[in-house]
Formats: C-alpha cells, structure tokens, sequence
C-alpha cells in the first residue's frame, strides 16, 4: 500500500470513526459522563478522533464541529485558532512577542523537530439531510487581525456558502494533521510524555458584536464556547491516559494500541495527556454541603511520597472555592502532575490540570501546594466563568491568585521561605535541585501570596482595562495576577471579606457558563456592595493611577504658654519662664502635629493613627483626596508614632515603609542585624573569589 | 595523607595569630561594605514601624521595597543571607561560576580581597613551613611582600587553566540539559548534573592543587621562577595524586562537617535585643575563623606533604 493510499485509508477511517461515535453518542442521548443537567448553552460541541503517533510526535485527527448560533444576528463566515501554529516558526506572533519579553535564548535552543504545525487537510461544511457537503478549504484565509504580522498562522476564517442564521445549527467536519511541540506554552512532549492541549482547530466565539478571535498572543490564553466534548484517543497500549472529562470506552486494537474514549458536557476545551510513566491514584472529596468529586492523581513515580499533598492541595481548593462561590458541579476532577522538565506545569484545562513539583520538595515552601491550589480554582475561574482571556485575563487569573492566597492562609499553617541550592551553570538563580527553607521567614499572603513586588514592578507599565493581548508581555502577568489579587485584597480589607465574598459569589452566580465582561463584574460589585466602586475601579483598571502615602512629618511638644496673650484688653507678651507650674496646668499637655501626605495619584480613605507613650491612641479618618492633611491633637502624653492606614487596607500602597514614623529617631541595631548577616554573606564570597588565586 | 592532616592542623593550631590575620583580612575587607549596606537599610527603614519588623525578624513587605529601590552592593542583601543560606549562597555561586557574574561593585570587592589574600598568603605559608621559627606580624607581612610577585604570576599562570574549567561547564551543563532533554525523570536529570558538577569541582581542586603546591614550592624551595614553579606543583599532584587529592578530600569533608554543624546553630531572623544580634554576628564570625583556620590547615597540611615527600626523594 502507498503512503498516499494510506493516507486516504486512514482518513475514509477516520471520518467513518468520527460518524459512528457521533451516531452512538445521539443514539444514546449523550455519552454516560454527559451530565443530564445542561448547565452551559452548549453551542460548540466537537466529537473528535484522533491518532498519536509517540515516535513521530505526530498527530492525525478529524473532528465534527456542531456549532449553533445563539446570537441575535447571522453570519456567513467561521474563525478557528489553530494555536500549534504559534511554534511552527520564529516569525510567528507569539514567537515574536516571546522574544520581546527577554527570552531571546529561546529561539537559538530549539532543534528543527521541536517545532511544532497544524495543517487542515479538509475542512467541510455536512449539509442538511441528503444534500451534499460543502468544500470549505478554497475557501480559507489566516486573519491578522492584532498586529497584521502576515506570518502568523494561528486564526483563519472559512466563508460560508449561506448564512448562520440565529439559532441555526451548523455541522463541519475537519480533518488535520499536527506535528506536536516540544513543549511550549505548557503543551508539547518530552520523551514518552505528551501534554496535548489547544490542539485541534477550535471554534472561536461568535458574539452580539460579531466574532471575538484574536492571533495568539504570549501572553494571553484562551477563549471558546461551552459544548460536549466527545474524544476517542488512539495511543500505544498500556499507557495511561488522563483527559477532561470521564473514560466512558476502552478498545484493545489489537495491533498495540488502545483507543480511549473520552466524555464532557458543558466544558470549553479538552486536554489530554498520555504516558508510559504514570502512576495513577484515586481519592474523593467530600464535605458537607458540597457535591462529592472524584479525584484521579496521575503521578510521576519519583513523586509517590507527595500523592496526599497533591489530593489535600485540591481538596483545600475544592472545599473553600466552593463553599465561598459555589459547588464545583464536575462529578470528576483529574489532577496532572507532569514530567520533569517538560514545562507543562501550572496550567488549568476544564476538569483537568497541571501541578508541578520537584524530587526534593519539603513542606512548607509552597510548592505544590500553592500551584495545585491556585490551578484547581481555574476550575471556577475560567473553567465554570469562562471570560475572554485573550481581552480581560484578570478576570479569571486575578479573582483566582487573590482567592488561592486566601486559601493557602486558611488551609496551611506554614509558608517559609525557601530557596533552592545546586544550580547548574546557565539555571536560573536559585532553581537548583535541593531546596532549603528558612523556617524563620514567614511567608504572607498579602504580601507574598498576592505577588505584592510584582504589582509594584508593573503597577504602570500598562492601563489594566486595555486588552490583555495588547500589555507588555514581560509584564503582563503582573497586571493580571498580581495586580489585580491586590486590589481585591484592598477591597476585601475596606468593605469585609463577607460583602467581598457575597461579591464574588454573586458574579460567579450570574456568569457560570457564561462569558463575563468587566463591566459585569463593576456593576455585580457595586450592587452587592451597596455602594459606588466605580471610583475605585476607575483608578485601579481604567487608569494605572499609583498609590502611595506617607507620614511627612511629626511633632510633638509641651504646650508652652508663651507668646501675646490678651489680658484685661491689652497684649501681653509672655516669655518661657514667665509660664504658670506646668504641673499645675489643667487639660492638655501636648501639642501634636501630624502631617500626613498622598505622594501618588490615586486616592483612597485611609485612617491616621496616633500612638502616645503612655499608650493612648488617637484615631482620625482621613478621604485621602488633598495632597496633604495636618492632624493636630492637645493630650496628656508625647507622640510615639504615628502612622497611616495603620490595618494596612490600601495593600495597593507602593510604599508603606513611609506609611508610619515615630517621633524619636531610633536605633540603628535592626540594621545592623541584617547588615551583619550580609556580612557574614560577603566575607564568604570573599573567601570564593581568594579561592582562584 | 592522614599524618600530613594530623600535623598540618597541629601547626595551624600552633599559629593563632595566621588565623586570626586572614580572617580580619575578611573582616576588614568586608566591613566597608558592610557599613554601606547597613547605611541603606536604615536609611530605608527610617523611623517606620518597618524598624521594629526588622528588629523582630524579616519583613518581606519591606524588603520588596527595599530591593526595588536599591542599586550596588545594597541591593544584594537576600533573605536566603539568613544563617547559613549565607554560606549556600557563596557555595552556589563558586561552583558554578555565578561569581564572576556579581555586579561590579562586588567584583571590586572580591578581587581586591583576593589580591589581599595573597599578599598574606606568603607569610602565612612561610610561617606554616617554618613551625619553629618566631615569626612576628612583621616577618610574616615582610616575607608576604617579598614573595607577592611571584604568588601574583602564579595566579596569572592559574587563571587561564579556571577560565579553562568554567568554560568546560559552561559547555557541559548545556549538553546535559540537551542529552537529557527526553529524560522525565528529575533525579536521573540530578545524577548527570551531579556527575558533571564532581567533574568541575574535582578540576577547580586540580588546579588549586597546582597553585597551591606551587606556592609551597617557591617557599619550601625558594624558587625564584613561578613558571618553573607551577610546573613543580603540576609535576608533585601528578605524582602522589591520591594523597594530594585524598588530603583536599578530608578538608572538604571537614568543611562539610563544619558548615552542618553551623546550619545546627546558626542564628535565624529572630534575634531582637541588642545581645542577641551581637552574639548572633559573634557566631557568624567564630565560623569564619574556624572556616579560615581550615583553609589555613589545607595548607599547612600540604606543606607537610610537600615536606614529606621531598624528604624520601
């Protein structure tokens, strides 16, 4: 048999695989793992088969696209990512925007075949009934709509011979082959493991407005319709397979293969990932209230000791997600951890995501906790409100950083920090193999669980509210994690976690299976509130105003009856020692004066806090709006300090060493506490450097 | 190799003064530095509450503002300097090369320290082959003087022969990374990393073996040529290459043994009272010595060696 012989086999295969298990799935009313609830709209459903080839790193698949229009106006044409374009070369936009954000050495360590491509074979629109099939691919076109880079292949549109008309239900078939990366963007292989995700030609979302498709971008993820997801998988035999949704068959080939099939309702992607390596283990969550979950760990061996961190990490997650948003409604969960090396970590797909740990991994430092915490909550944030990535990705990514912080407080009782030791030359600093905690440096979650350095680093490197696709990609991530887990916590702190809660809740109420924009989550946040964030959010995500107040200056001294007094209607000057017993004096002793400063452009109400020696304190609320305010206060006791916004609400100020002074200037021992560490430090690096004479 | 150990630790034990010399070299070398650092910090911190995190243990909240606002040396204070992390650090960066990669004030400081090192390096070595001898503060700078320009070229001779091994790993690491670039397995990622880490650290001693006995040899043998001398080192490790190797081994298991015993003590970030912070630099301090006397003790130990052998030939 010739190769193209072959080929025309494979695919007539194929496609008659494709029509039987759509057939079965209809034929049965949904696979048994299709929940009979519909919770989403269901609009993209894709019945997909496809073929790996582990030695080629190949892939070949043909899939039926059901796609119905559930907007209010028609359209003649239909956009699709095919995002493994982003690697097929350098030129690529996302390959290009990689580069920008300052890893130029990546370019020159990929090989020929780590290169990854996604090529339509056939793309064709099924007719109604006996009429025959449309032939869409004389058709197609990439689109550039972002930045107009004409070599980028990553979103094409295909004309239809007639219109979609509103509520019109349409089938595609495609037919594609794909070489798989060498793992960028967390999907690819590494030896016998494959991550395979985004890697079928995906629909991309019609909406009021027409269609929302952008190139890929490096920074930005992903954006696509809720559907059923039907997926029969051909991999070599006896290894294990993990994917979104629940195995509902297993055919033996009989030529060393095994095809698993795969099923999901109201999903908006699949992801699977197959291994020699695997171990598989299994646990449920269970908790009053919440919706039991069944949980499938796939491990790498050398990881078998940190098996109950990960099932803990996600049940923490599944526990306070839910019992704070709402249930997960997934009867399964399938946590991945993956190879080493492989870059797949820390990525969430619908019922499905990756960790990511290391051989030496002691508790305490984070990790994976942290990663499996934050990934499982994708679940809710992204995966049930499913916002656009590629325009508002703090939607998801920073209602999810500041709510995984929160758990991490509330579920661990020690985050240190941790840094790791034996790096090899050209590693990065500190990701060597063998970690060491520093037991006495705890770790917070406002600070170090939101990204407080992040955010200061990138607070105005780009206007949150611009599309995500459109920030600086070196600081991208900042804006949409770090910033935004920030502002939240801010807000948490001025309103109280309950209204914050009942905020969060309500938008994840409203917009499950739905596609938020910010504007609905101002006006959810608002409302539950009950009261105007439109200024906040304004300052915050409309502009990229900076916060920063400061105690300017402090005064604290006895009253002193000196100066011009009027007595008996004439002016007397009265000098020092012409002052009455100061023992004697009635009422105030002290005459204090605060001046406290707003040094940056954005405003918040803060409170200013004196504290006197004899331990009396003075409470002052301040709008914050003036660039400046004098606080003045006659008591009994000398100022020790002073401080503003002393419960630290406004997270979001750059500075707050400046936030607080005390009146006396003190002693220099703390710096010298940590000077003296440093030097202990240098003299050792010093004895480095004699080494080499 | 055992006997040159046991006496070269009994002559280092015998000269104090060499000890405490090299380390208020370190000392001394550092502290400007130091006072720089200590500057920063409380110019930082100021009269803020920040201060008394500070004084309570470490405040990461400052310490990102701290860093982002810090240039030059100050802006090298880490958390990881807490304890031992410090001597983690210094490990990590001489293994694998990061040394040379530190800002340029550091590189000022490390490479002026050096040259100090090896300035004193003479007379200590003049000391520790001549036990007997009373040597003063002043013999011991006068030989260190007379015996600089020679130690100099020798380092100039070594250098090419470091460069030489850090470009070796430079291009090894990354052969590993790529040999292993199918491998799933972290500790089998580890082991080749280990592998090829024994192979640079084993070269680095190699070729301080060669400089160190030819050190010995410009004293032991007055010899007035560093080339011929370096040659004599070269030619000594090839011939007793286990108990040169053997006898560098037993320092690094020493050092070892030292650095656990500090990570058991070491003062964390809690220390608060004025006491506490001075007793918590004090042990700092009392490892660089006994850190110092071990390096002194290598030598000593190696001109025993040295002794030894020239003895039977």
């Amino acid at each position: 048999m010739g190769v193209v012989e072959a080929l025309g086999v494979a695919r007539a295969t194929r496609r008659l695989a494709v029509c039987v298990l759509l057939g079965a799935s209809m034929a049965s009313g949904g696979a048994a793992a299709i929940s009979e609830a519909v919770l989403s709209p269901r609009n993209a459903s894709y019945t997909i088969s496809v073929e790996l080839d582990a030695a080629e790193k190949r892939l070949e698949g043909s899939l039926l696209l059901e796609w119905r229009n559930i907007q209010d106006l028609p359209t003649d044409e239909l956009r699709f990512h095919l995002y493994w374009n982003a690697w097929r070369n350098n030129r690529s936009s996302w390959m290009r925007e990689d580069r920008y954000r300052g890893r130029s050495d990546r370019g020159e360590k990929i090989l020929a075949e780590d290169w990854s491509s996604s090529d339509l074979e056939s793309i064709r629109l099924l007719g109604v009934d006996d009429q025959p099939a449309t032939d869409l691919l004389p058709t197609l076109s990439y689109l550039w709509p972002d930045d107009g880079n004409i070599d980028d292949r990553t979103l094409f549109k295909v004309d239809l011979p007639a219109a979609v008309e509103p509520g019109e239900t349409i089938r595609v078939e495609i037919e594609w082959t794909a070489r798989i990366p060498r793992t960028f963007a967390r999907t690819g292989y590494r030896g016998d493991y494959f991550f395979l995700a985004h890697w079928f030609p995906k629909l991309a979302v019609f909406e009021k407005e027409g269609w929302r498709a952008h190139q890929y971008h490096a920074a930005t993820e992903y954006y696509s319709d809720y559907g059923v997801y039907d997926v029969s998988m051909k991999v070599p035999a006896g290894w294990v397979l993990g994917a979104t949704g629940r195995e509902v068959e297993r055919r033996d080939n009989g030529d060393g293969s095994e095809t698993h099939r795969y099923s999901q309702a109201d999903v908006h992607a699949f992801t699977w990932t197959v291994s020699p390596e695997y171990l598989e283990l299994q646990d449920r969550f269970e908790e009053p209230g919440l919706p039991p979950v069944e949980l499938r760990l796939l491990l790498q061996p050398e990881h078998r000791r940190q098996a109950e961190r990960h099932f803990a990490a996600t049940k923490a997650a599944l526990k306070y997600y839910g019992s704070w948003y709402g249930p997960y409604p997934y009867p399964q969960l399938t946590v991945v951890d993956p190879a080493f090396g492989s870059g797949a970590g820390g990525m969430e797909y619908p019922t499905l995501f990756t960790s990511g740990t290391r051989l030496f991994n002691p508790l305490g430092a984070g990790r994976p906790e942290g990663v499996t915490i934050h990934e499982a909550g994708h679940q809710f944030w992204y995966g049930i409100v499913g916002n656009n990535e590629f325009e508002h990705a703090w939607l998801d990514e920073g209602l999810n950083s500041f709510t995984d912080a929160r758990v991490l407080e509330a579920a661990y009782d020690e985050w240190v920090y941790s840094k790791r030791y034996f790096t090899p030359p050209g590693t990065e600093a500190g990701q060597g193999f063998f970690p060491f905690l520093f037991r006495d440096i705890r770790l917070t979650r406002e600070v170090d669980g939101n990204g407080l350095d992040r955010y200061r680093r990138t607070a105005i490197s780009d206007v949150q509210s611009m599309p995500t696709w459109r920030y600086h990609p070196e600081t991208a991530s900042g804006i949409s994690y770090s910033k935004t887990a920030t502002w939240l916590h801010t807000l948490e702190r001025h309103l109280g976690w309950d209204t914050l809660r009942r905020i969060l809740s309500t938008f994840f109420e409203r917009f499950s299976f739905a596609h938020p924009k910010p504007e609905d989550f101002y006006a959810v946040a608002s409302e539950v509130a009950g009261e105007d964030l439109y200024r906040f959010f304004d300052q915050v995500v409309r502009q990229a105003r900076t916060f920063d107040y400061a105690i300017d200056s402090v005064k604290s001294e006895r009253q002193k009856a000196e100066g011009w007094f009027e007595a008996d209607g004439e002016l007397v000057l009265r000098e020092e020692e012409q002052s009455p017993d100061e023992s004697s004096e009635e009422g105030a002793e002290y005459h204090t004066e605060v001046v406290v400063r707003r040094l940056g452009s954005g405003t918040f109400p803060l409170d200013v806090l004196l504290v006197f020696e004899d331990g009396s304190e003075v409470r002052r609320t301040w709008d914050g709006r003036y660039r400046w305010k004098r606080i003045a206060h006659d008591g009994p006791s000398k100022l020790e300090y002073a401080v503003v916004d002393p419960e630290r609400t406004l997270l979001l100020d750059e500075n707050y060493t400046n936030n607080s002074r005390f009146l006396e200037p003190g002693d220099r021992w703390p710096a010298t506490k940590w000077a003296g560490k440093w030097l202990m430090w240098f003299q050792n690096l010093l004895m480095s450097f004699a080494y080499f004479v | 190799m055992l006997g040159a150990l046991i006496h070269g630790l009994r002559r280092t034990a015998a000269a104090p003064g060499l000890v405490i010399l090299l380390w208020l070299a370190s000392l001394v070398a550092a502290l400007p530095a130091a006072v720089m650092v200590q500057e920063a910090i409380h110019r930082s911190v100021g009269t803020s509450l920040a201060r008394e995190s500070l004084r309570e243990g470490f405040d990461t909240g400052w310490f990102g503002e701290f860093e982002a606002a810090s240039e030059g040396l100050p802006a090298t204070l880490s958390p990881s300097h807490t304890g031992v992390g410090a001597v983690f650090d210094a490990l990590d960066a001489w293994w694998n090369g990061d040394l040379f990669r530190m800002p340029v004030s550091t590189l000022v400081f490390g490479v002026t320290f050096a040259l100090l090192w090896l300035f004193l390096l003479g007379g200590a070595l003049t000391r520790l082959h001549r036990p007997r001898d009373r040597m003063g503060w002043v013999d011991v700078v006068a030989a260190g003087g007379r015996l600089f320009p020679r130690y100099l070229r020798l380092a100039v001779l070594s250098a090419p022969l470091y460069y030489g091994v850090f470009r070796l790993a430079g291009w090894l690491f990354p052969k590993i990374e790529h040999l292993t670039r199918d491998v799933t397995l972290e500790r089998t990622v580890l082991v080749y990393n280990m592998l090829a880490a024994v192979l640079i650290v084993l070269l680095l001693a190699l070729v301080k073996m060669v400089g160190d006995y030819a050190k010995i040899a410009i004293v032991v043998e007055n010899r007035r040529s560093s080339v011929l001398a370096f040659l004599a080192g070269c030619g000594f490790v090839l011939r007793h290459p286990i108990s040169t190797l053997g006898l560098v081994s037993l320092f690094a298991v020493l050092t070892m043994a030292l650095i656990a015993a500090f990570a058991a003590v070491a003062p964390g970030a809690r220390e608060s009272t004025v006491v506490g912070i001075i007793l918590a630099i004090a042990a700092s301090q009392v490892f660089l010595v006994l850190r110092t006397a071990l390096r002194l003790g290598l030598l000593a130990s190696q001109v025993v060696l040295f002794d030894e052998q020239r003895r039977r030939i």
